[in-house]
């Protein structure tokens, strides 16, 4: 009896699902066009994502006819013939190689090459723990005529090396050629030598400014829950501005739509665990929470110290979290609603205090609280106003705040009196921005598509906020300190034009504008934006790209790490607006089938009103404004990158080598003189493999190797004045041109291994495995040894005597981390 | 306390899985003349010349002299010889030149002493014990807070720059820290005075201080500043001392004998002076020395305002107030 209930209830889903496809009619026309050109007029019809692995449809061409058809129904006619069967769940219609079947002739009314699959690729998709393979069919390499662009699944995110055991999307993005880590084993990066603050990092299009956790060693994203993510270094659509170098907008998941699914991670330092499900028959959510336990870790060894000692306690406290949430639902099949939800912060708290408070004597406790991250909020609804025309409108939040402070109070306890001394300070600095935006796309004819739309933004930037209370036993005294808010009013308005002109000319034409309204001036950019590509035969593109950006928003830091004290500052005073020009050229080439696929990319960037510090920018105090710590000048970057990848089989993978150059110059550093940037990388060469060793078990390994990273060396020393000096000045270090000296050649080699079971996946890494100690820094220190001197005939005093050296400060060594995955 | 006590266990097991490995850069180490002087309204002009040396070169790290360096002093573009009293407004130019490590120069005008006045204080007694010996006065210590102002006139046309320093004297004068004037023996009159803990209570004394280093580093005040906060206005200056102590044994009542108090000197520096101090402070920071060393931010070099980058060029003039809190002793005395 309850195994009928089920198969009824099973076949009113299937039904269901059955009449819910076939109610949708759908106007396809297209003759010999690429598969993937198809596969998005009919995802503009009916929403859905067509779910692939890449290799599935290279070099598939299709010929359909069907006017005001069911979807399945276009579908069948698309794939009869093929070996290639497609399954149509929830929002996914998801493609694969059938296993049986040989394909069979073409009918008159399809001609199509039907690609040569792998039998891997049925494996692969057969494991994957979720939907990981993913449409994004328009950045394909052959289909697209953007050039530096590349869209990274989930899968390919998971399957790169991690550091203690957590995936990382921007360390995944760094193994593509053209962009480098800001520090060994660090999550910022530089994409064509760019600075780390020009990349726009988004979530479902909304920037983040804090994009960084645990000083930079992690990304704020949660790997685990992110369907794709899109990357542009070189061509960037006209939709997306204010950064300089490049743009990296991740997409969460879509819920599930039939049962509640999910994962849970434990690695040795955090974990996650994310699930999604229907609420009711219109409504999918999606949670994913994700946090660290190095306090939970430092639990036992804080008792340990804590118990030894007698009269302390100390207090060590870090953890970063961030959550995730996104309700979808859908009103009808022409509206669906979303809600989406961020919240990360890195919170540290450090400090120590006496056990006992004595009857007579001193009593002493400190405490330390730094707090800084995101929040993010979003709603929106999208409308199909007709086949060819859809729209999207929403309202976010984006906002970054970071507070520190520190407690202490001192208490002298004396029979006759008790004396306090209490200190507290908080600074706090913050940045909210309110968002409404508008995006249309719309296709006037089969072969373009256009996009275009608008937005509003009210930035509110919080530079410095400092509350004091000194307390001097039943005095006290508070101060607040504060620096004028700024607020600024932006304005954005984008076009971009896809239109494939021939079947061997691709274009894509695109401007975006904009106006940002801060101290009672406007500022204004104009962005053009080209892509071109030709194919002159089949299965190579050759292609060119022009892009300008503009930006608004600048990161001051001064450490090379993600910390608390980092700022950001609007564009104000005399400073302009930074903008670069990117000119691209490039080709595409794969081998029939695409197995293998080489990449060549060239580009010229240049970059004007960037900001730096100026010289000796130290000596002038932080309450001073920017303006007279900062010096705007120009930068250059250039280069080639060439990539050979494998694409199919068991063992895929990439090579790639990109020769570089990148400078900086500016009125007020280095005495004006050019000088090349930090992470100038002559030669950089990244080797990507991923070997699937078995169905259970793979292996990748990501070796990298570049020219060192430009440092400021300044080996000579002058004697300090000896005037009153707050200080205690010696030797002072005389002002040497700025990154004068290359650190020598990094290289190192990350590994990991997956080994899957019934229930998920165990995740073994070892990070630099070779435990190669690349040098991070130049360290000035003493060198101890014996010193002979002959004073007599065969008499000799011997001396312990130092030495002053310069050592190369080498760091990192070899860290391995274990982590299981559950998927349920 | 610093932070840094607390996190030095984690930067010590980075420092514990790092090396380190002896190295030649083979970079061009020219030395270069350094010049440093303080040049002070109304004294001889004193010159230090010496040269930079490698931080590798052991002999430089003793001896950096300069033997063969010829110096020249031009006082508002006219030579002068080293008797010259310089002063203020004049703009002095130092020359030096040498066969074996070049030429160097630098500039700097002598800036108008600050002009002070409306000079107040008040004080608040926390501790008292007093207590008459018949025949041998009376002993008493006074524990106490002073704040003091001062209206400081400031010219908007100019950036001025100022440091402060104070120090106590008592009826046989001025105190120093190491030489205390020398007391009676037991049983006879003694008053002294300590002069307790510098209060910045006013804002230009945190200028200098960076939210962050405040954090990890607990650094407070600094006793120069600029003129930016007030630039163009009069400025009441307020700052104190706390926990003051005064001690006083064998008084028979000479009012004299309480003379005591603080002498505030307030200097107007060049900027060049205040670039120096500012660079001392900021170079013992968290941020220039520790994330420095581990190559996670640019090394700073030194401030310098002479032409080779190697020494400092300053100047001061400086008005002297006299804070006598004798009325107030004999007041906490005779209640």
């Amino acid at each position: 009896m309850m195994k009928q209930t089920k198969r009824y209830a099973l076949l009113s889903v299937l039904i269901t699902l059955s009449l819910a496809v076939m109610a949708q009619d759908i106007t396809v026309k297209a003759k010999d066009r690429p598969a993937a050109e198809v596969f998005r007029s009919i995802m503009q019809q009916t929403d859905r994502n067509f779910v692939y692995s890449s290799e599935l449809l290279k070099d598939m061409r299709i010929t359909v006819d069907a006017k005001k058809k069911p979807l399945k129904k276009v579908l069948d006619e698309i794939f009869r013939g093929t070996d290639i069967e497609y399954k149509i769940k929830g929002k996914n219609v998801v493609l694969k190689k059938k296993k049986t079947e040989k394909p069979k002739s073409t009918s008159s009314a399809q001609k199509m090459v039907t690609p040569r699959l792998q039998l891997s690729d049925s494996v692969r998709i057969a494991m994957l723990p979720a939907v990981d393979v993913v449409s994004q069919p328009e950045n394909h390499p052959l289909e697209t005529a953007k050039l530096g662009v590349n869209t990274l699944s989930g899968t390919t995110i998971g399957s790169t090396p991690t550091v203690l055991g957590e995936p990382d999307l921007v360390k995944a993005i760094q193994i593509l050629p053209g962009v480098s880590e800001s520090n060994a084993g660090f999550s910022g990066m530089n994409v064509h030598g760019g600075g780390s603050d020009e990349n726009l990092y988004m979530l479902d299009n909304i920037p983040f400014y804090q994009a960084e956790h645990f000083a930079g060693l992690f990304s704020p994203f949660n790997t685990d829950i992110v369907k794709y993510a899109d990357f542009y270094k070189t061509s960037v659509p006209a939709r997306f501005d204010g950064r300089l170098s490049s743009f990296l907008d991740v997409h969460l998941k879509n819920g599930e739509q039939h049962g509640h699914h999910g994962s849970g991670r434990l690695g040795l330092t955090s974990g996650a665990f994310n699930i999604s499900g229907p609420i009711g028959e219109k409504t999918t959510y999606l949670v994913g929470l994700r946090r660290s336990w190095y306090d939970v870790l430092a639990i036992p060894i804080l008792a340990i110290v804590n118990a030894r000692n007698q009269t302390q306690k100390t207090t060590l406290r870090y953890h970063f979290m961030d959550f995730n949430a996104r309700v979808e639902h859908r009103f009808s099949d022409r509206v669906t609603g979303f809600v989406n939800a961020y919240y990360g912060d890195d919170r540290l708290k450090i400090g120590d205090q006496d056990k006992y408070e004595p009857e007579e004597g001193y009593y002493f406790k400190e405490i330390h609280d730094f707090k800084w991250g995101n929040t993010l909020a979003q709603a929106g609804a999208e409308f199909k106003f007709s086949d060819r025309l859809s729209g999207e409108f929403s309202t976010a939040y984006t906002g970054y705040f970071s507070e520190m402070g520190y407690d202490t109070l001192d208490k002298e306890i004396r029979p006759d009196a008790t004396t306090i001394s209490q200190d507290k300070m908080k600074s706090s600095n913050e940045i909210n921005t309110f968002n409404l935006r508008a995006d249309f796309s719309w296709m006037p004819q089969e072969n373009s598509q256009m996009k275009f739309g608008a937005s509003y933004a009210y930035h509110s930037f919080v530079p410095e906020r400092t509350d004091k209370e000194n307390t001097f036993n039943d005095v006290t005294v508070k101060s607040h300190e504060t620096r004028p808010s700024l607020g600024a009013n932006e304005a954005n308005a984008y076009v971009e034009y896809d239109w494939r002109i021939s079947d061997r000319i691709h274009a894509e034409l695109g401007l975006h504008s904009s106006l940002f309204h801060i101290e009672g001036k406007t500022k204004g950019g104009i962005s053009p934006r080209l892509a071109f590509s030709y194919t002159p035969v089949t299965r190579l593109a050759i292609k060119g790209a022009y892009s300008r950006t503009v930006q608004y928003v600048h990161r001051v830091d001064r450490t090379y790490i993600s910390l608390p004290c980092d700022r950001w500052i609007p564009t104000t005073g005399n400073f302009k607006p930074m903008t670069a020009d990117k000119i691209g050229i490039g080709a595409y080439w794969q081998t029939e089938g695409g197995d293998y696929a080489v990449t060549l990319e060239g580009y010229w960037k240049s970059m004007h009103n960037i900001l730096d510090f100026r010289d000796e920018y130290y000596v002038r105090p932080q309450s001073w404004s920017w303006s007279e710590r900062l010096t705007a000048g120009k930068g250059t970057a250039k280069g080639i990158d060439l990539m050979i990848e494998k694409k199919t089989g068991k063992l895929t993978g990439h090579i790639s080598y990109s020769l570089a150059w990148a400078d900086r110059k500016f009125a007020d550093r280095n005495g004006g003189h050019k000088y090349p940037a930090r992470f100038d990388h002559r030669h950089t060469i990244k080797v990507f493999a991923n070997w699937d060793i078995s169905p259970k078990v793979s292996l990748n390994a990501l070796w990298t190797g570049h020219s060192g990273n430009r440092y400021t060396l300044l080996p000579q020393r002058w004697d300090a004045p000896d005037f009153p000096s707050q200080g205690y000045p010696y030797e002072i270090s005389l002002k040497a041109p700025v990154n004068n000296y290359q650190l020598p050649f990094y290289h190192r080699l990350d590994l990991s291994l997956m080994v899957k079971n019934k229930r998920g996946y165990w995740t073994f890494s070892l990070y630099n495995a070779y435990c190669h100690m690349n040098t991070i820094a130049i360290q000035t220190g003493d060198k101890y040894d014996y010193e002979y001197t002959q004073v007599g005939d065969n008499v000799w005093t011997v001396d312990w005597v130092s030495k002053p050296v310069f050592q190369k400060m080498k760091l990192i060594p070899v860290i391995p981390s274990i982590s299981y995955t559950w998927l349920f | 306390m610093a932070i840094l006590k607390k996190l030095s266990p984690l930067l010590l097991s980075i420092l514990l899985t790092g090396c380190y490995e002896d190295f030649d850069p083979r970079i061009d180490t020219t030395p270069v003349l350094c010049l440093n002087s303080l040049i002070t309204a109304g004294s001889p002009i004193d010159v230090k010349v010496t040269r930079s040396w490698t931080y590798t070169d052991k002999n430089g790290e003793h001896d950096h002299s300069v033997t063969d360096a010829t110096v020249s002093i031009y006082a508002n573009g006219i030579p002068v010889d080293s008797g010259y009293l310089p002063e203020e407004g004049d703009r002095i130019r130092i020359h030096a030149v040498s066969p074996s490590y070049g030429e160097a120069d630098a500039e700097v005008s002598i800036p108008v002493a600050p002009e002070i006045s409306d000079i107040d204080f008040s004080t608040t007694v926390t501790h008292l014990w007093m207590e008459d010996y018949q025949g041998w006065g009376r002993n008493a210590d006074i524990w106490f807070n002073i704040r003091i102002s001062m209206d400081l006139a400031d010219v908007r046309e100019t950036d001025d720059y100022h440091r402060l320093t104070y120090t106590t004297f008592n009826h046989q004068g001025i105190m120093t820290d190491d030489e205390e004037p020398e007391l009676p023996s037991s049983g006879a009159f003694k008053a002294n005075l300590s002069g307790g803990n510098f209060d910045a209570l006013d804002p230009v004394f945190y200028e200098q201080v960076d939210p962050f280093e405040e954090m990890m580093y607990g650094s407070d005040y600094c006793t120069f500043f600029s003129d930016r906060l007030y630039n163009g206005e009069k400025k009441p200056l307020f700052f104190g001392f706390s926990n003051c102590f005064f001690s006083l044994s064998g008084w028979h009542g000479d009012q004299d004998d309480l003379e005591c108090g603080w002498e505030v000197t307030l200097y107007s520096i060049s900027k060049s002076y205040y670039d120096w101090l500012a660079y001392t402070v900021q170079s013992e920071g968290i941020i220039f020395n520790d994330f420095s060393s581990f190559g996670m931010a640019d090394p700073i070099w030194g401030y310098s305002n002479v032409s080779t980058g190697a020494g400092v060029v300053a100047a001061q003039s400086s008005r002297t107030v006299t804070i006598d809190i004798k009325d107030f002793l004999l007041h906490t005395l005779n209640p």
